[in-house]
């Protein structure tokens, strides 16, 4: 029996990767798709060839799993619709734009016995494995800095519009960096928070900010930064980065997570770095089916996407109040 | 021909005093608190010993200050107030009093003092600057830079007392350089980590918010056990992005046995303490307006010691005004 999928809203970019890679899964059927916006559920009809069907029938069509990949705001709704009706849940980051939104997923999957799991593949990189296996061979003995950057292109549409996203940069490039810094040390939590927030610092009049660093303490001691902002400009090359450089008492590793690039250049346009390797994404739908398929627990929990978005709401309380923001005494 | 006493026989005394060298300046005095040192670099440079600082004033035109950041004060005010011409070292001074004492000391005497933020002369940080300060990618909104390495040789740059550690030594070129490209700092932020231990560690990571809205992350480290030292700036504003990637592009390099690895640099034309010093002169000798003004070297010791007081509270510090 084929493993039935269905798809809860189809606003992230990352859709026509997850859809992508669902169907490249042996024995998953994409059921179907929905989305509130019956144009944008029409479009994505077309162009995935997945039927669109409204939200009770879709999940009434005896469906495993769904993927939820809804504007944030939308993903409480639709978790709760689903939680029961299905035996699991796959959802975009951030879980949601509120602590108590996000609590609130996270007992009605804990009530109904559904599974829960994040959509955080940058876990999947195949440096950041190996990078977890250097920390746990202790190989540059105590780590005591972290400078992480999750860098990308402003994403224009609905991300820049706080009703649906409930923040820019900050909110949506936190959270990846936070969940591998939880990931790479096991039950380490950030302790404290401090950031810098700009608002419509690079892009003039984009009404939401634009930028953001933070600076972190662990509750290891490890002291650390990420920078956040949408700071590459459209021409650049690389429309997203994930790099990680950490400093040991022993010696130091530098991760650039799309490090395994070349070099695109077209006749016209603008050039292009393609990356090659490991596709994170597959890996990630590799891993939740096979979670699906076994009953086993998720590898990436909605509890590990709480503690990501409660840092990523701490930057912003730093940056209104201008203090350190402590999360963990 | 100008006369230069070079004052703290170091590392970077004798970077300094090869420059000269190279200038056609004669390097005429060296004085040292410790004399073995000056001994050895007075043979280097040809010049005399000489056995105070006011032998080596009486003896030249302009005081090239190399020694410990403790020392630059009482050095600076006694040249400055023997109108000759000073080069100081970075950081100005240990505290905020006394780099306002030297400060003041040349406005007061119209005495040139000149301090030594060798970065803005790398040659693809002015390159880079040159591209901020002409527009080409707008107005600044994200600032980043690193500087990291190993830890320095000479004891007193671990002693806290003397040099300030990685903050005040090493942090303040950050912090020129980011006030050069992004104007007035208005706030600082800075974790550090230390790890005592051979080798030792100290890194430091602030976060800083510009005047002019603009944030800033500035990362400085004597903290890499090995391999080799970063130095990392870019610039993203409301019009573009500007990066520097490291400083070792070569346009000509090479690899030959027996050893590992044999570089060839594009020196001397690009040396940035030859051409720091060059400037220098030329302010001197034909007036040329200074690329870096002693209120320049006040303003980022402030800068380095809020971070510092930063680092000790764990609180944002705000700055004050500096004090005319």
């Amino acid at each position: 029996m084929p493993l039935r999928v269905g798809v809860l809203g189809v606003a992230h970019v990352h859709t026509a990767s997850y859809v992508e890679c669902l169907k490249q899964e042996p024995e998953v059927e994409v059921v179907g798709l929905y989305d509130y916006d019956a144009t944008r559920g029409a479009e994505a009809e077309a162009k995935f060839g997945i039927v669109s069907l409204p939200l009770d029938a879709l999940l009434d069509a005896g469906l495993d799993a769904v993927v939820v990949c809804a504007e944030n705001t939308q993903h409480r709704r639709l978790v709760e619709a689903a939680a029961g009706r299905v035996r699991a849940i796959l959802c975009e980051k951030p879980i949601a734009t509120t602590l108590a939104d996000a609590q609130a997923m996270l007992d009605v999957c804990q009530r109904t016995g559904t599974r829960l799991q994040m959509c955080f593949p940058v876990r999947f990189a195949t440096a950041m494995a190996a990078l977890k296996d250097l920390l746990a061979k202790g190989r540059l003995g105590t780590i005591h800095v972290a400078r992480a950057t999750n860098r990308g292109q402003m994403p224009g549409g609905w991300f820049t519009d706080p009703e649906l996203t409930g923040g820019g940069a900050v909110m949506d490039h936190t959270v990846h960096v936070v969940d591998l810094l939880r990931w790479l040390w096991p039950g380490v939590e950030v302790a404290e928070v401090y950031a810098e927030v700009g608002h419509s610092l690079l892009h003039p009049g984009l009404g939401i900010d634009d930028a953001g660093l933070l600076s972190l303490r662990l509750s290891n001691g490890v002291v650390a930064t990420l920078d956040t902002s949408w700071s590459r400009p459209p021409s650049y090359p690389l429309g997203a980065d994930v790099t990680l450089e950490l400093t040991g008492e022993n010696g130091w590793v530098e991760v650039d997570g799309f490090g395994q690039r070349l070099l695109y250049a077209p006749r016209q346009g603008k050039s292009e770095w393609v990356g090659y390797g490991i596709n994170t994404d597959a890996a990630l739908i590799h891993d939740f089916v096979d979670m699906v398929r076994t009953g086993r627990e998720p590898s990436i929990t909605g509890q590990d996407g709480l503690k990501a978005l409660e840092v990523a709401l701490a930057a912003y309380e730093s940056a209104r109040s201008g203090e350190p923001v402590l999360l963990l005494r | 021909m100008l006369r230069v006493g070079i004052v703290g026989a170091g590392g970077m005394g004798g970077t300094h005093a090869d420059r000269w060298r190279q200038l056609g300046v004669n390097v005429a005095a060296v004085y040292s608190r410790s004399p073995a040192s000056a001994k050895r670099l007075a043979e280097r440079a040809g010049a005399a010993v000489c056995e105070s600082m006011a032998d080596l004033v009486a003896q030249v035109d302009l005081v090239d200050i190399c020694s410990p950041t403790t020392a630059h004060r009482d050095q600076a005010l006694l040249a400055l107030r023997a109108g000759r011409p000073v080069i100081c070292e970075k950081p100005l001074a240990r505290h905020l009093d006394e780099g306002l004492d030297m400060v003041r000391a040349a406005e007061e005497t119209a005495t040139p003092l000149y301090v030594a933020h060798v970065v803005r002369f790398f040659p693809e940080y002015t390159r880079l600057h040159a591209l901020v300060a002409e527009g080409a990618i707008g107005r600044p909104g994200v600032y980043r830079s690193s500087r990291v390495g190993g830890m320095p040789g000479q004891g007193w740059f671990t002693d806290d007392e003397a040099s300030g550690g990685v903050i005040l030594d090493l942090m303040i070129h950050e912090f020129d350089f980011a006030r050069w490209c992004c104007g007035e700092v208005e706030r600082v932020f800075v974790r550090q980590a230390r790890w005592p231990g051979t080798p030792g560690g100290e890194h430091a990571l602030a976060v800083v918010r510009f005047v002019g809205g603009a944030i800033g992350h500035i990362e400085a480290g004597w903290s890499r056990a090995a391999g080799p030292r970063l130095t990392q700036v870019e610039v993203a504003g409301d019009g573009g992005l500007v990066e520097v990637r490291g400083t070792a592009a070569y346009t000509l390099q090479g690899y030959a046995r027996p050893d590992k690895a044999l570089w060839f640099p594009d020196q001397p034309p690009d040396d940035p303490y030859l051409m720091q010093l060059r400037h220098f002169l030329d302010c001197l000798t034909n007036g040329t307006p200074p690329l870096v003004t002693a209120r320049d070297g006040l303003a980022a010791l402030s800068i380095s010691l809020a971070a510092l007081e930063s680092a000790a509270t764990g609180w944002p510090v705000t700055l004050e005004p500096l004090p005319q």
